[in-house]
């Protein structure tokens, strides 16, 4: 375990090939880590969030249709707030009773 | 000739190794107000722990690949270049573990980011939108095709797409995304992916971009982008 006592940064310092320390942090370089993914996946998948459903705010989508003169009627039919799925749209879901009585 | 720094935020132990660490060193210093150490703090602050590879690139360039734990197990991977004297950070790429899934491992790495963007001075981060959902993800995160000249292709490939799909939609509508797509203007690009037909199940505006490619850069001077921006990595409401 390597330790700095001195604050300035360059008070450690081995050679390159000798690699990093361990430092108790449990790199898994390969094993059970391995499937990654992009993070644009998992950005789109937080995008399913109600709050973000939208593409973008009513106050840029008013700039996009100055820019590209669209009309309200336009705006209205091109940018219509997306539905919503009933799950997603405020209601809660209900913890299922028990089927036998708790001991 | 690389550097290692290795990160145990929550115990505060690190290390430091490598012959080029006194060069990454005087490029913090230089371009982040800050020693080697703390830039790393900064780009995996929130995080359990980080081990980064650190590699200084001709005058002022600094290549980045940084692994971030929590709890012990890795959650993400991502390499960046960061180019100061260009006011320039290109993603080269970001990846999360399905351990960092459904968590805020992607926003709060977006964040640590902006931070060293901030106080290196960059003003423009670039990156290629691409994979399965980069295409539609990285514009309404407020990326923009780079170069401009870039966009006529890309309008030339979704009007392809929509072509095929058109029969769906209504002449008003068709009339509209076509006007959108005939636009010179890059900006059409946010326009398209705003779109929120229905169609095939998701909007039509996700629909015409999953799946595609471009060049893209968010260009954080600019008041627009930089919203869309802030909020979609939520640092505004």
């Amino acid at each position: 375990m390597t330790r700095k006592a001195n604050p300035t940064v360059l008070a450690f310092q081995v050679s390159a090939n000798r690699g990093p320390k361990r430092l108790g942090v449990p790199f898994t370089h390969r094993g059970d880590n391995t499937r990654l993914v992009a993070v644009e996946e998992v950005l789109f998948a937080e995008m399913g969030d109600p709050d973000l459903a939208d593409a973008f705010a009513g106050a840029e989508i008013d700039r996009l249709a100055t820019i590209f003169g669209l009309s309200a009627e336009e705006v209205a039919e091109l940018y219509r707030p997306a539905e919503l799925k009933p799950a997603a749209a405020g209601e809660l879901h209900r913890r299922r009773a028990r089927s036998t009585r708790a001991r | 000739m690389t550097a290692f720094i290795v990160l145990n935020n929550r115990r505060g132990i690190h290390g430091l190794a490598g012959a080029s660490l006194p060069a990454v060193d005087a490029w913090c210093t230089a371009h982040f107000g800050r020693d080697t150490l703390q830039f790393c703090q900064v780009l995996t602050a929130r995080f359990n722990a980080g081990f980064l590879s650190l590699r200084t690139v001709s005058a002022g360039r600094l290549f980045v690949r940084a692994s971030v734990y929590q709890a012990g197990l890795r959650v993400a991977t991502m390499a960046l270049r960061f180019d100061p004297p260009q006011r320039r950070a290109h993603i080269s790429w970001l990846v999360v573990t399905p351990t960092g899934r459904g968590g805020p491992t992607s926003r709060h790495l977006l964040q640590n980011l902006l931070l060293i963007e901030r106080d290196c001075g960059i003003a423009r981060m670039t990156l290629q939108a691409g994979l399965t959902h980069g295409g539609y993800v990285w514009a309404v995160h407020g990326f923009l095709p780079s170069p401009d000249t870039a966009w006529p292709a890309i309008a030339a490939r979704l009007a392809t797409k929509f072509a095929a799909v058109a029969s769906n939609f209504t002449p008003a509508h068709v009339v509209a995304v076509d006007g959108l797509l005939r636009s010179a203007d890059r900006r059409a690009l946010r326009a398209i992916a705003a779109l929120t037909m229905p169609f095939g199940g998701t909007t039509l505006g996700k629909h015409l971009l999953m799946g595609e490619s471009w060049p893209g850069e968010l260009d954080l001077s600019e008041e627009a982008s930089a919203t869309i921006y802030l909020r979609r990595i939520g640092l505004i409401p």
